[in-house]
């Protein structure tokens, strides 16, 4: 499926897919997801020396 | 110095000029000037996005606050993926399809010119602020290292960056961004791993670690919320996404460097990318600031790592906290055996009582430091609350890295405030030109006029900047004093933006009334209440857009129509 933001017209040429992942709404989402997972690393890492 | 760290450093920025002098040739029109042509790669932007963000500040002052303060600092940016994705998906395409050359041009065409013309004068006077502080953290090595007077190192800092932006443009910004951004991660890996390497034999990584967590400096996520507190998860995520929506999204500097993509699809992954390396990066610089504060549990710290007034400590009749200031080293360092022990013998017990210990025997060390710097400043050599950040990092480069490493580092630091100090004069000229100039001054010039306009408003602009860089001694942690600059006007920039992007009925006047209103709630809640100015992005933002309702209800509605 073509991620294609209300308002933006298929097949303009500045509207291409990011390079992985095939559409910009799973590029965002893989990004949060990513930012998570930094946190929980994060969360974790400090805990591991805290004992 | 030694003779190979100044080789490097010379080298370094004799290299970046001429690099920077190169790239930017060619930029014979406004758009090849001020938009490299719409032609930069996602990888460029990407680092030109980073290495404007970090600063000479982000190297001198983030590790020494690693050092005092603990690592929390690394929330502030837990909000940037997330205004990364939100101008990303809305305000690129925007920008790109409107094909302006300011974030401020695009106002008008949504509102009208008062609106534009007000909040480009915003953006004027906070990042003309910004722009002085930028250049007088750098002037801080030189003046620690050599001596010399802060107004001769800006001077040769602003004059060797005037030279390349205001000969090559943003193309010249960007591409020495991009080779600043690589001196700079070369400096940062290579500080860190010295600073590890420089630990005791016996004390390995982990052990490091957990002498930082004992200090109660490992704090990476602080989960109770506390309006007034700086940084805990909550205000990171939220305040800090404000911040960053403000910043990436409505701030010039920033804004310019994804505006040069060759498609929305190139600037998008570039902030996508800043979204996935910020946060890890600083992290590091702070891991950086952790192991100095390691480094110095066992190898002695100066009382003060402000070099003059350390000279001044000891020259005076302050062998008290002096004689303090040692036995709490001396009591820190053996607690610090003393844990480390604890910990591989594997007595869970025992290891909690011996960080007890520990963390008791740093109190005592921060105490006597907080008591020599309480005597600077009431000798009157220094303000009150007097702190020396923003020298701790530099005092352990210089004082215990090997030849060449420190220009390295130097080099790094000076990349880091050229990189940032570039963006923010070709922005400031390119506002003051296309905003002002070519909006209210002279609207029919040929494109040779502005391209000669645009070229003197940078030299204009770096001249500023270095002069008005003389006040930066003032400003204490020279990191927060920049973003909480930048909070005291973002709410209200962030506010007028999420109203052009989301309120379609919302017309200029009305805009207009609520930025000034904006701006009043977060003036007065700097000067009436203790909130944590990270919180003033989100109560700006929100007074510009209920303000905004407010006059369009009350006024325009009385006409029938919401545009006013």
């Amino acid at each position: 499926m073509k991620d294609t933001p209300r308002g933006e017209p298929d097949g303009e040429p500045d509207n291409d897919p990011p390079p992985i992942l095939g559409t910009w709404r799973r590029a965002y989402v893989a990004l949060l997801a990513y930012l998570a997972a930094l946190i929980l690393a994060f969360w974790l890492f400090a805990k591991a020396f805290a004992a | 110095m030694r003779p190979l760290d100044w080789a490097v450093l010379t080298v370094s920025l004799a290299f970046i000029v001429i690099y920077g002098l190169w790239r930017g040739r060619g930029s014979s029109t406004v758009n090849q000037y001020l938009l490299a042509g719409k032609t930069m790669p996602w990888y460029a932007m990407a680092l030109s996005i980073m290495a404007t963000q970090a600063s000479a500040i982000t190297f001198i002052s983030t590790t020494g606050q690693s050092y005092v303060d603990g690592m929390r600092f690394v929330q502030f940016y837990f909000g940037l993926p997330v205004a990364m994705v939100v101008i990303a998906a809305v305000a690129a395409p925007i920008f790109h399809r409107s094909g302006v050359y300011t974030a401020y041009e695009y106002l008008e065409r949504r509102f009208d010119a008062k609106t534009r013309a007000l909040v480009s004068a915003i953006f004027l006077i906070q990042r003309g602020l910004a722009v002085s502080v930028a250049l007088y953290a750098p002037a801080i090595v030189l003046t620690v290292i050599l001596g010399w007077p802060d107004r001769v190192t800006t001077l040769v800092m602003g004059s060797l960056v005037v030279l390349y932006t205001t000969f090559g443009g943003i193309k010249a910004v960007t591409w020495t961004d991009f080779q600043q951004m690589l001196i700079m991660m070369a400096g940062l890996f290579t500080a860190l791993a010295l600073a590890v390497l420089r630990l005791p034999a016996d004390v390995s990584f982990a052990d490091a670690l957990a002498l930082v967590s004992a200090a109660g400096k490992l704090n990476p996520v602080v989960t109770q919320f506390d309006w007034n507190d700086r940084y805990n998860l909550w205000s990171g995520l939220f305040g800090g996404m404000f911040l960053a929506l403000a910043y990436f999204g409505c701030d010039q500097s920033q804004v310019q460097r994804y505006l040069t993509g060759r498609s929305i699809a190139q600037s998008r992954l570039s902030l996508l990318f800043n979204g996935v390396a910020k946060i890890p990066m600083q992290f590091l610089i702070l891991l950086t600031g952790a192991m100095v504060l390691v480094f110095y549990t066992f190898e002695k710290p100066p009382m003060v790592f402000h070099k003059a007034e350390m000279e001044w400590l000891a020259g005076g009749a302050h062998t008290d906290v002096a004689a303090r200031h040692e036995a709490a080293f001396e009591k820190r360092k053996e607690s610090a055996r003393r844990l480390i022990e604890a910990r591989h013998g594997g007595d869970a017990a025992r290891t909690a009582t011996r960080r007890e210990e520990f963390r008791g025997a740093q109190r005592e060390m921060e105490s006597a430091r907080r008591e020599a710097l309480d005597r600077v400043a009431q000798a009157g050599r220094q303000r009150k609350g007097f702190n020396d950040t923003n020298h701790i990092f530099l005092t352990f480069v210089l004082g215990h890295l090997p030849a060449g490493v420190v220009g390295l580092i130097l080099a790094a630091i000076f990349a880091a405030a050229m990189s940032t100090i570039s963006a923010e004069i070709n922005s400031l000229a390119t506002v003051s030109v296309i905003d002002l100039y070519k909006r209210f001054v002279r609207r029919d010039g040929e494109d040779r006029h502005y391209l000669n306009a645009s070229r003197a408003a940078t030299v204009f602009w770096g001249a500023y900047a270095v002069m008005t860089a003389q006040f930066g001694a003032g400003l204490g942690s020279l990191i927060e004093a920049v973003n909480m600059l930048g909070s005291l006007f973002y709410g209200g920039l962030l506010g007028v933006f999420a109203l052009a992007f989301f309120f379609p009925r919302i017309g200029g006047t009305a805009a207009f009334a609520g930025v000034l209103a904006g701006e009043a709630a977060i003036f007065a809640a700097h000067s009436f209440t203790g909130i944590a100015f990270l919180w003033y992005n989100v109560l700006g933002c929100l007074v510009v857009i209920l303000g905004a309702h407010a006059w369009a209800l009350t006024f325009d509605g009385r006409r029938g129509t919401a545009a006013a």
